[in-house]
C-alpha cells in the first residue's frame, strides 16, 4: 500500500503553512519526517489525517482519495497522535471495543491481537481502569495498542519516542518491524535523530513547509557531502543554512 | 490590606456576575419565571388550606435555623496567601473586617428574603399576629450578624460555632417565639449580642490559623461553583467521571457493531461524567418535586414540558463533547450515523425522565386529566425536541465552523 502526497498545499487559513509538499510512503517502508518546530510536521500528519482541507494538491493511499472517498480511505489508516488523547468516561477495555466497533474489526482475532499488545505494554491487568487517569507514558501505549490492533495499511507515528520508556521504545520498534513485514507503509515524525538514523529507510526534511530533502541516508550524504556523516550533522547544516 | 480586599472582592465580584449572565440565558429565565410562579402559586394554594396543629412549631423553628446557616463569611484567601500573606499577618485583622462587611450585604439579603417568604406560615404555627412576627425581621439580621462575627474571630480562637450557630436561636426560638411575644425575641437576642461582643478582645488572641480558613474559603467557593454548574460549564469543575458499575447491565445491552459506534460514546459520556449525570438528576428531582406538589391542568404541563426542554437544552453539548479527540474524525463512520446515534440517545433519555416526571404527578394523586394533558405534551414534545430541534441545532453550529 503506498501512500501519496501530491502537490500538497494547506494549513490552518488562507495562508499556507506547507507548500507544495510531495513525497510518498511505500508498503514495507518507514518514512521518517523530521523538521524544526514550526516546519509544517504536524500540519502535513493532519491533512494525511484529513483533519484539514488541502487548499491545493491531494493526499491518496493505492488511488483511493480522501475527499473522494473519506469513509474508505480513513479504513486504510491508523494514527498515534503526540499527545494522547482519551476519552474520559470510556476504561481501558471500552477504547478497545470501540475501535473494532469503529473499524469493523472481527471480534475474536482483534482481541486475540489485542492481548498480545496489552501484554506486551504491561498493560493487560488495567482494562477495566479509566486510562485517562494514567501516566503521560502510560497513555501513550494505550494509544499504540488502538493502532496495532487495527490491521491499517499506512500508519501514521506522531513522534512515539518522547515520554515512553526505553523497553516501550524497544517493543514499539518490534512492532513497526511487524507489520512493516506484513506490507503495511509506515509514516513517522520524530526529533530523536539518533534512533530514527537506525531505523528508518528513508528520510524526509521539512523545512519552512517545503521538502527540503528526501532520500535513503546514504543519499542524503551524497547530496550534502560537507554536511558531515550523520543524520544529526546533515540536519544541523541543512536547517541553518536555509 | 483594605486596598487588598477591595481588588479581591472586584474580581470576585466580575466573575460572579459573568457566572450569573451565563445562567441567566434566555431559556433559563422563562423556566425560572415559571419555576418561581409555580412554587409560588403552590404555596399560596397550601397557605390558604393550612389549620393550626402543634407540630407546626417544630417545623417552623427547624426552618428557621435552617435559614439561618444560609451565607458565609466570604474571606477570598487564596491558598498562596499563607505565604505571601504571612508577613502580614498582624494586619489580618483589618482584612478580615473588610471580608465581613462585604460578605453581611448578601447574607443579609438572604435572611430578610427568606424570613419574609416564611412569615405567613410562622403566623399560623406560632399564633401569632402580622404585627408580632415582623420582629423577626431585626431579629435575623441582628442574628445573621452575630454569627458572622463569630465566624471571623473563630479563626483565631478555635472555639465552636456552633453554638451561636444551633443551640443560641434554638433557645430564642423555644424561649420567646412559642411562649411570649416574638418583640421578645428580639430584646433578648440583643443582649445576647451585647455580651458577645462585649467579651470580643479575648477572641482576638492567638494566632491566625492560615490552613483552617483558606480550607475553608474554597470548600465555600467549591459549593458555589457547583452550583453554578448546575446551569452552565464551570471550568474549574472538570466533570469528574464515575464508573457506576450499577449501570453496566445497560452498557451492555448496546449493540455492538459499526452502526452504534457513537451510542456507546454517547451514553457512557451521558451516565458517567458527572456533568451530564448530575444534570439530568437535579433538575428531575426539582421537576418531579413539582409533578407531586402542583396539579393544575395548565400550569403542571407547561412547567413540566419546561423542565423537560431545560434538561435536553443541556444535553446538546454532548453532540460535540469528542470533536477535540481526532479519533472521533478518523473513524470511517458516516456524519449521519454520528447523528442518528444521538437522537436515538436523546429519544430515550428524555422518555426515561418524562416517565419520571409523570409517575411524581401520579404519585401526587393529581387528577386523570392533568395527568394526560402532561402525557401528551410531553410525548410531543421528545419527538419534536429530537427529531427537529437536534438536526437544526447540529446544523446550525457545523455552519458556524
Amino acid at each position: 500500500m503506498t501512500l501519496t502526497i501530491n502537490h500538497l498545499v494547506g494549513g490552518y487559513s488562507q495562508v499556507p503553512v506547507i507548500k507544495d509538499v510531495n513525497f510518498e510512503v511505500a508498503d514495507q517502508e518507514l518514512v521518517a519526517l523530521i523538521g524544526l518546530n514550526g516546519a509544517g510536521k504536524s500540519t502535513t500528519i493532519n491533512h494525511i489525517i484529513g483533519l484539514l482541507t488541502p487548499q491545493h494538491g491531494d493526499v491518496t493511499i493505492d488511488g483511493t482519495s480522501l475527499m473522494a472517498n473519506p469513509a474508505l480511505y480513513k479504513q486504510k489508516i491508523a494514527y498515534v497522535p503526540e499527545q494522547p488523547v482519551l476519552y474520559d468516561e470510556l476504561t481501558l477495555k471500552e477504547h478497545l471495543e470501540l475501535t473494532i466497533m469503529a473499524y469493523q474489526l472481527d471480534d475474536a482475532v482483534a482481541w486475540n491481537h489485542a492481548n498480545k499488545l496489552l501484554k506486551i505494554f504491561r498493560l493487560d491487568n488495567k482494562l477495566s481502569w479509566f486510562p485517562a487517569n494514567f501516566s503521560k507514558g502510560m497513555k501513550q501505549k494505550v494509544m499504540l495498542v488502538n493502532a496495532f490492533m487495527t490491521e491499517a495499511d499506512v500508519f501514521i507515528i506522531d513522534e512515539p519516542f518522547i515520554g515512553l520508556d526505553p523497553l516501550a521504545v524497544h517493543d514499539l520498534l518490534g512492532l513497526i518491524a511487524d507489520v512493516k513485514a506484513r506490507g503495511a507503509a509506515v509514516l513517522m515524525s520524530t526529533h530523536v535523530l539518533d534512533t530514527a538514523e537506525k531505523i528508518a529507510d528513508r528520510f524526509v526534511l521539512l523545512h519552512n513547509g517545503e521538502v527540503r530533502a528526501d532520500g535513503t541516508l546514504a543519499h542524503l550524504r551524497a547530496q550534502f557531502p560537507e554536511a558531515g556523516e550523520s543524520l544529526n550533522d546533515i540536519y544541523l547544516t541543512l536547517a541553518k543554512e536555509v | 490590606m483594605d486596598k487588598l480586599f477591595q481588588q479581591r472582592r472586584q474580581k470576585h465580584m466580575q466573575r460572579m456576575f459573568r457566572y450569573l449572565r451565563l445562567v441567566f440565558n434566555d431559556q433559563f429565565t422563562i423556566a425560572f419565571v415559571f419555576l418561581i410562579g409555580g412554587l409560588g402559586y403552590w404555596y399560596a394554594g397550601f397557605l390558604q388550606t393550612l389549620q393550626y396543629a402543634w407540630w407546626e412549631k417544630f417545623i417552623a423553628m427547624f426552618l428557621m435555623i435552617g435559614l439561618l446557616q444560609f451565607g458565609n463569611l466570604a474571606t477570598l484567601l487564596k491558598p498562596a496567601d499563607k505565604v505571601f500573606l504571612l508577613p502580614q499577618e498582624i494586619n489580618m485583622e483589618r482584612y478580615l473586617k473588610a471580608a465581613l462587611r462585604h460578605s453581611l450585604w448578601l447574607s443579609l439579603l438572604v435572611q430578610v428574603v427568606g424570613v419574609v417568604c416564611l412569615l405567613p406560615f410562622i403566623e399560623v404555627a406560632f399564633q401569632a399576629n402580622f404585627i408580632e412576627t415582623l420582629w423577626l425581621i431585626p431579629t435575623f439580621i441582628v442574628f445573621k450578624v452575630l454569627i458572622l462575627y463569630d465566624q471571623m474571630q473563630s479563626y483565631y480562637s478555635h472555639h465552636n460555632l456552633l453554638w451561636l450557630r444551633l443551640a443560641l436561636p434554638l433557645l430564642t426560638f423555644a424561649l420567646f417565639g412559642v411562649r411570649l411575644d416574638m418583640a421578645w425575641a428580639f430584646i433578648f437576642i440583643l443582649i445576647a449580642a451585647a455580651a458577645r461582643f462585649g467579651v470580643r478582645d479575648k477572641f482576638w488572641n492567638g494566632i491566625f490559623d492560615w490552613n483552617e480558613a483558606i480550607a475553608i474559603e474554597s470548600g465555600r467557593q467549591l459549593n458555589m461553583l457547583r452550583f453554578f454548574n448546575l446551569f452552565t460549564d464551570v471550568p474549574q469543575i472538570g466533570g469528574q467521571t464515575k464508573r457506576r458499575i450499577w449501570l453496566n447491565f445497560w452498557f451492555e445491552r448496546l449493540p455492538k457493531d459499526s452502526q452504534h459506534v457513537y451510542t456507546n460514546l454517547y451514553w457512557r459520556g451521558l451516565l458517567r461524567s458527572s456533568e451530564y449525570f448530575g444534570l439530568i438528576v437535579r433538575l428531575t428531582a426539582i421537576g418531579a418535586l413539582i409533578a407531586y406538589f402542583v396539579h393544575n391542568e395548565i400550569v403542571t404541563p407547561v412547567i413540566l414540558a419546561l423542565i423537560l426542554y431545560l434538561i435536553g437544552i443541556q444535553l446538546l453539548p454532548l453532540y460535540h463533547k469528542y470533536d477535540e479527540i481526532v479519533f472521533t474524525h478518523l473513524y470511517p463512520i458516516d456524519p449521519k450515523i454520528r447523528q442518528n446515534n444521538f437522537k436515538q440517545v436523546m429519544v430515550k433519555v428524555l422518555s426515561v425522565i418524562g416517565i419520571i416526571l409523570l409517575l411524581a404527578n401520579l404519585v401526587g394523586s393529581a387528577p386523570w386529566s392533568t395527568f394526560f394533558i402532561s402525557l401528551g405534551i410531553i410525548i410531543v414534545e421528545i419527538v419534536l425536541f429530537s427529531y427537529w430541534l437536534v438536526p437544526k441545532r447540529i446544523a446550525r453550529k457545523e455552519l458556524l465552523k
